[in-house]
């Protein structure tokens, strides 16, 4: 009888054998037959058993592999019955777009602790975790940004050994133990002397296996020294220096360094053991042109890049198998670049060294955790001078324009202590008394008071008198003069008391004074510890300005507030935007850089007609919004799928004929930046240029299109009726102009008559007679 | 009319488990020295048996092999009823979910008219 599972109601979930025989009883437990292969393989096992029963470990092995394909194929049954309910249900769904319909499907499922998500593919749902449900193991989870960091490296790294590659920075990354470790390699790395970390470069897998270095054989060293003298490298030698290096680094590499160091090789060693030999002429060619379009493409400036920039892209040329020892001469002519050679292993492992460093340095880069004076380096970067060291931690633009803010409100700040000291001055003056002789309100005070004192004095005599005073006519005359007496003690006292009411509002004020000018000194004491310590991390950083030829203007006043000004020639003064050797501009270059970048230049705080600054404070602010608004028309473009080059400028290079045509219209609109559109008009006219083609034709449309909406509507209708009296088919609605029967000098002049401009007729000067352009 | 919806959510998936485990969850019943943990010790503990303990050793791991099998064969049905009943559990969980919405346009229809 044979049994298969296969055939059995659905509903009543019986059993149903062919062959005749009655269903198993309900509620009997099932019973399991085997196949006559089962059978036959069965009886095989149990001979072998027999005749040996130590056979048992094979026999157990297959027994066990045999289960876990089983239970692979259960699993998997599994996960397509759930795909297949959610496909259903997907597409019992009426209402929503694709999208929506697939969102709809997740959120039920996931609800329901559904243990996979979906996705529409091939007219179908299909789970998006099925790598994982298959048993297989899941990869550990990066945050988003280690994730984006991984898989841009990766786009560096050569194929074969990729795979390998992630998973090993995937580990790294998600284990914070093994990317602290990560971290103190790099450190110890950094500390190598050139010729150690050559030698370690070399023996990358020997050193980290925690092998002891092979004693330094001289026969050994001319042998190998032959085969790099063939390539044209140095092989290192292990010199008592460099193996006593060699043997600090390990020391501080730690257990954990260590222990990281010994699972990169092993990892390495088993992804590349079934390696070729050394790499081919040919492999070799390929390397170093790849490598040398890539450096040279990327238009890297070495001599304005930070020191963690030159290590990021050396990080890369090593993936792509490129020995970085020679770092300046790589930087200063790529033709000097040499390929890293070796055993597949070293070659290998050096890549993912250069992968690693790459990861971990482009992390510490965006969380600043490269101090100044930190020694950390996992790429081969120029010698370093303690400056550059300490220049380690990226600024931008941005900050320039603070640090120029901030001196200016310095400057700013002796200007109100000079206004207040100069207040000061003149209500001392009035209290002291000024060089003319003339007195002030101390001395006038105290002379009103030695007046106030001797009419007091006179009263006082007089009114002691009073009572030998004779009568009559001598009484009279003396009553008469006490009351002269008193009555000018009277007026000195009020006297007195405005002086002394004037004296104290103007020592009060002085006090006053005092107070605010030690306050303003004070905050200029902190501005300019502020600048300091600006100006120390801030040596490289720089705003980018693009030259051109025109007038130059001479100007004091910037001088007297940008104090890394150099006086160049006679009236000319140049900027020093970067605050010591750097990019020096002209003050109008820097004014048509303003213009070019969509800035007000009325705004700018310049005075236009004798280019002295009106307002350091204003010129200031302005130059930062600008920056701000340029840093935010690069993000859109980029948004816009444009790709921005290193100088900042779009890579028109990269700009396809259909996205040209499809941005043309609105990028003026999206970014009133002169220059961008002059550009972008140019590259448009120089495209079509050659005459029309069928590639062309898409930027040929945007052109008309934009002039004939630039056309007001009265001419537009007057262009459009003219061209039907004259039988040159154009309706401006359907926007088909069609030139029929002219020759192109003809069709030029009829475009003229109908008052569409000069620039356009260029165009259609192009265009061969009877051809028909559809606009849209 | 329709059905009302039902609170089932989606059967769970039974856990994977290794070849290992489903081998030895069932070999333990019937011949533990047949477990991947006791196979690597047999050679050490059976270094001085005669010829005839070791031909009765055989035998013994024969008919416990043959054992397997059967048990096995179940093991592999129950398995496979295990995904019948989710594949249906699976569908009329769908068939709620479709009727749900089915349910709310109606409730939504019949508010419309109540309305008018």
């Amino acid at each position: 009888m044979q049994f298969h599972p296969a055939f059995r109601v659905e509903k009543e979930q019986r059993l149903i054998f062919d062959g005749g025989a009655a269903a198993p009883a309900e509620g009997a437990a099932p019973v399991a037959e085997i196949t006559e292969a089962q059978k036959k393989q069965a009886n095989e096992v149990m001979g072998a058993l027999k005749a040996d029963p130590d056979a048992a470990a094979k026999i157990v092995e297959f027994k066990v592999e045999d289960a876990d394909k089983d239970a692979q194929k259960f699993q998997e049954a599994f996960h397509s019955a759930l795909e297949q309910s959610a496909d259903a249900f997907y597409k019992s769904l009426t209402e929503g777009t694709e999208a929506e319909k697939v969102k709809k499907v997740n959120d039920v499922f996931q609800a329901a602790k559904s243990p996979v998500s979906f996705k529409f593919e091939n007219g179908k749902l299909v789970a998006v975790a099925a790598e994982a449900s298959k048993g297989k193991k899941e990869q550990p989870q990066l945050s988003p940004e280690d994730e984006q960091r991984l898989q841009d490296a990766l786009t560096s790294f050569p194929k074969d050994i990729r795979k390998t590659a992630e998973q090993i920075m995937r580990e790294i990354l998600s284990d914070p133990k093994m990317r602290e470790a990560t971290v103190t390699f790099s450190r110890a790395l950094g500390n190598l002397s050139p010729e150690a970390r050559r030698y370690f470069d070399q023996n990358a897998a020997t050193i980290l296996s925690g092998e002891k270095l092979a004693e330094a054989s001289p026969q050994l060293s001319k042998r190998a020294n032959a085969f790099m003298n063939k390539v044209g490298l140095e092989r290192a030698v292990a010199t008592s220096q460099v193996r006593k290096e060699i043997e600090g680094f390990w020391k501080e590499l730690g257990p954990d360094g260590q222990a990281l160091a010994k699972k990169l090789v092993a990892r390495t060693q088993s992804a590349l053991a079934e390696e070729s030999n050394n790499l081919s002429d040919e492999e070799r060619a390929d390397k170093l042109d790849g490598a040398k379009k890539w450096l040279l493409d990327k238009k890297f400036d070495a001599s304005k890049a930070s020191e963690i920039d030159k290590n990021l892209v050396l990080a890369q040329l090593q993936m792509r198998g490129i020995d970085t020892n020679n770092a300046e001469e790589i930087f200063t002519d790529p033709s000097k670049m040499k390929v890293f050679e070796g055993s597949p292993m070293e070659r290998g492992f050096n890549q993912i060294m250069g992968l690693i460093g790459y990861v971990l340095l482009s992390i510490e880069k965006m969380k600043g955790m490269l101090k100044p004076g930190e020694k950390t380096d996992t790429g081969k970067g120029a010698e370093k001078t303690p400056e550059a060291q300490k220049a380690a931690e990226v600024v931008t633009g941005r900050e320039s324009v603070r640090k120029m803010l901030k001196e200016s409100q310095a400057q700013n700040l002796t200007k109100l202590i000079g206004e207040r000291e100069k207040t000061k001055a003149e209500t001392q003056k009035k209290i002291d008394g000024g060089n003319d002789n003339t007195n002030g309100l101390a001395k006038n005070l105290a002379a009103a008071k030695g007046r106030q004192a001797e009419a007091e004095q006179e009263v006082k005599t007089l009114e002691g008198g009073k009572d030998n005073w004779a009568k009559g006519e001598e009484k009279t005359k003396n009553e008469k003069e006490l009351a002269d007496k008193k009555k000018i003690l009277t007026t000195v006292v009020s006297e007195v008391a405005d002086l002394q009411q004037q004296l104290d509002r103007e020592q009060a004020t002085t006090t006053r004074l005092d107070a605010e000018i030690k306050a303003i000194k004070d905050v200029q004491q902190q501005t300019l510890a502020q600048v300091k310590a600006m100006r120390e991390t801030c040596k490289a950083c720089e705003i980018k300005l693009k030259p051109f030829v025109g007038k130059d203007w001479a100007t004091d006043m910037l001088f007297e507030v940008l104090p890394d000004l150099v006086a160049v020639a006679q009236d000319e003064l140049e900027i020093a935007l970067s605050f010591g050797a750097g990019q020096k501009h002209t003050i109008n270059e820097f004014l048509q850089a303003w213009d070019a970048l969509g800035g007000d230049i009325a705004a700018s705080g310049i005075d236009l007609e004798t280019g002295t600054l009106k307002d350091p404070s204003v010129f200031m602010q302005q130059l930062e919004s600008l920056v701000s608004k340029v840093t935010d028309q690069k993000a859109m473009l980029k948004e816009r799928g444009f790709l921005i080059g290193p100088d900042g400028e779009i890579d028109f290079s990269r700009v396809t004929n259909k996205q040209l045509a499809d941005e043309f219209e609105t990028i003026e609109k999206l970014v009133p930046n002169g220059d961008l559109v002059r550009r972008f008009n140019q590259v448009l006219t120089d495209r079509i240029g050659s005459g029309l083609t069928t590639e062309n034709e898409p930027l040929f449309r945007a052109l008309v299109r934009t002039q004939i909406a630039a056309l007001k509507e009265t001419d537009a209708m007057d262009a459009a009726r003219y061209f039907a009296q004259n039988n040159l088919s154009i309706r401006l609605d359907t926007d088909r102009i069609f030139v029929a029967a002219f020759t192109q000098d003809r069709a030029a002049e009829e475009l003229q008559k109908a008052g569409l401009s000069e620039y356009i007729q260029n165009i259609f000067k192009r265009i061969k007679g009877g051809h028909s352009i559809r606009l849209f | 009319m329709p059905n009302p919806p039902s609170a089932a959510g989606i059967p769970a998936i039974p856990a994977a488990k290794s070849g290992a485990e489903i081998y030895n969850s069932i070999m333990r019943e019937i011949e533990p020295e047949l477990t991947t943990d006791q196979i690597p010790l047999m050679k050490e503990k059976y270094k001085d048996e005669t010829p005839e303990q070791k031909k009765a050793r055989g035998e013994r791991y024969a008919e416990a092999m043959e054992e397997y099998e059967r048990r096995y064969a179940a093991y592999l049905q129950e398995q496979d009823a295990k995904v019948r009943s989710f594949k249906i559990g699976a569908i009329h969980f769908v068939e709620n979910k479709a009727s749900e919405t089915d349910q709310q346009k109606l409730l939504s229809i019949e508010s419309s008219f109540n309305t008018h």
